[in-house]
């Protein structure tokens, strides 16, 4: 095999370059010249990278080979502790475990919450509206999506912070939220105790959100135990607030790199769709989820052993020349775009309705209301190489 | 065109209905629904709808 780029020593492992933010370098070296990758880990088996998008939308679509259940953190772990959640569960139980929650997210049912998303977005813009200067993630990416999410799983109000610090400490491996050792064993702890009341609450005065849908599914038959029910609650929080505030954020930092496009999208709302595909394309929050081979096989040449971890490395996969003309650039009228920011196939983000319904929103009205935000500062990223996430990004507020 | 579902296949996962809203909807039951027969000018999101399916349940026919 040519390694003209020194790509088979590339260590993904290394959260250097995620930090500094140059890690697409990486990806573009290991797409051209190692695109089987294999990866040593300090304190585990070590992992095969795929960063080709035919490679990982071939393994995606191959649920039978490549399975969840051993796992879909690039580390050996499992965030949600001894349980088990819908992805990291395979079929035919995964298929059944989605479908109690899928009607409730799909697009028509987003659009009853609506109003909700408009109000919420409002109060944060009217919250930072006359300001030069704020923090962008904490003032607005992370509120968003805890108060929206909050309503649609029917959390209070007065709660939902509580949903913003749980995902920190039990998601992140982050030093800043990791201040005990057994920092996520207590913060699942605590979710879970928390909406064993409000289940409890729903289960005799059932409302209009996830939480009593959840209280009063059955699986098989028989109402979802405790276990599946506060896996899934993991999972909902995590994935409802990460994601989309990690996407706002990074679609501050994309239009100021491209900032001829923001112009195209000030004077052309109706491209703030295609915008955001584009932006789910070039920021890419879940970088990368992970299978386990359930079989030898062999790609691009290099043989994968069963029980092998092969981590699917999304970002790659959305900057991929050879289904991307120009992945590097931003171009907010992007046609045929196919990325797999939300992942794709069996274990496609469930939310994904109403992350774009949150994110549409949001710039839709800070449009309308002549505003933007540019960076002002330096951004500080999550240590991590699993999310593309961001801890802080001071901007300047722009009143036009 | 005309689009054909395969109810052997089709889990209710969504997917086209992420692709092209306006044709596909998963109702209350988790079933899918749709408009077999959508107007040309959803052509580029059916095709979509089609590739992105993780059953490879949807077909869609040349009228």
């Amino acid at each position: 095999m040519t390694d003209i780029a020194g790509a088979s020593s590339v260590d993904l492992m290394d959260l250097g370059p995620f930090i500094a933010g140059t890690e697409n370098e990486l990806f573009a070296q290991l797409r051209e010249s190692d695109p089987v990758h294999w990866n040593d880990e300090p304190a585990g088996p070590g992992f095969w990278s795929l960063t080709r998008y035919q490679d990982v939308l071939d393994a995606i679509n191959d649920p039978v080979t490549f399975i969840n259940g051993d796992g879909t953190q690039i580390l050996s772990r499992k965030v949600e502790g001894k349980t088990s959640t819908v992805h990291n569960t395979d079929p035919p139980r995964h298929t059944a475990l989605r479908r109690l929650v899928t009607p409730h997210l799909r697009a028509v049912e987003i659009r009853q919450w609506q109003t909700m998303i408009d109000a919420a977005v409002e109060e944060i813009l009217d919250s930072v509206e006359g300001s030069d200067e704020v923090e962008l993630v904490n003032t607005v990416s992370a509120l968003l999506p805890i108060r929206v999410l909050g309503q649609v799983l029917g959390v209070p109000r007065e709660d939902c912070p509580k949903l913003l610090d749980w995902t920190n400490r039990v998601v992140s491996d982050d030093p800043e939220f990791m201040t005990r050792p057994d920092e996520k064993e207590r913060a699942r702890g605590e979710l879970f105790d928390f909406f064993r009341v409000l289940t409890e609450q729903r289960r005799v005065e059932p409302r209009n959100d996830i939480i009593s849908k959840l209280a009063h599914a059955t699986l098989d038959g028989e109402p979802l135990g405790w276990d599946d029910l506060a896996a899934y609650y993991f999972v909902l929080v995590g994935a409802g607030n990460e994601t989309t505030r990690n996407l706002i954020t990074g679609t501050i930092l994309a239009f100021e790199e491209f900032p001829d496009e923001l112009e195209k999208l000030r004077a052309d709302h109706s491209l703030i769709r295609p915008a955001i595909e584009e932006m789910l394309r070039y920021v890419t929050p879940i970088r990368a989820m992970r299978r386990t081979a359930t079989a030898d096989v062999e790609i691009q040449g290099r043989s994968i052993s069963k029980g092998d971890k092969v981590v699917l490395w999304f970002q790659s996969a959305n900057r991929d020349p050879r289904v991307f003309s120009d992945p590097d650039v931003v171009r907010i009228d992007r046609a045929l775009n196919d990325h797999v920011g939300f992942g794709w196939g069996i274990h496609a983000c469930m939310g994904s309705h109403l992350a774009r319904a949150e994110v549409t929103t949001f710039f839709e009205k800070i449009l309308e209301r002549g505003m933007w935000c540019h960076p002002s500062g330096p951004v500080e990223r999550l240590h991590t190489n699993q999310f593309n996430a961001f801890k802080r990004l001071p901007v300047r507020v722009e009143h036009r | 065109m005309k689009i054909v579902v395969d109810w052997d296949l089709c889990e209710g996962h969504g997917q086209c209905e992420f692709a092209a809203p306006d044709v596909f909807q998963i109702g209350d039951d988790g079933n899918l629904q749709f408009n077999e027969t959508p107007d040309e000018s959803e052509r580029s999101n059916v095709e979509q709808a089609v590739r992105r399916c993780p059953t490879r349940a949807l077909t869609l026919l040349e009228d």
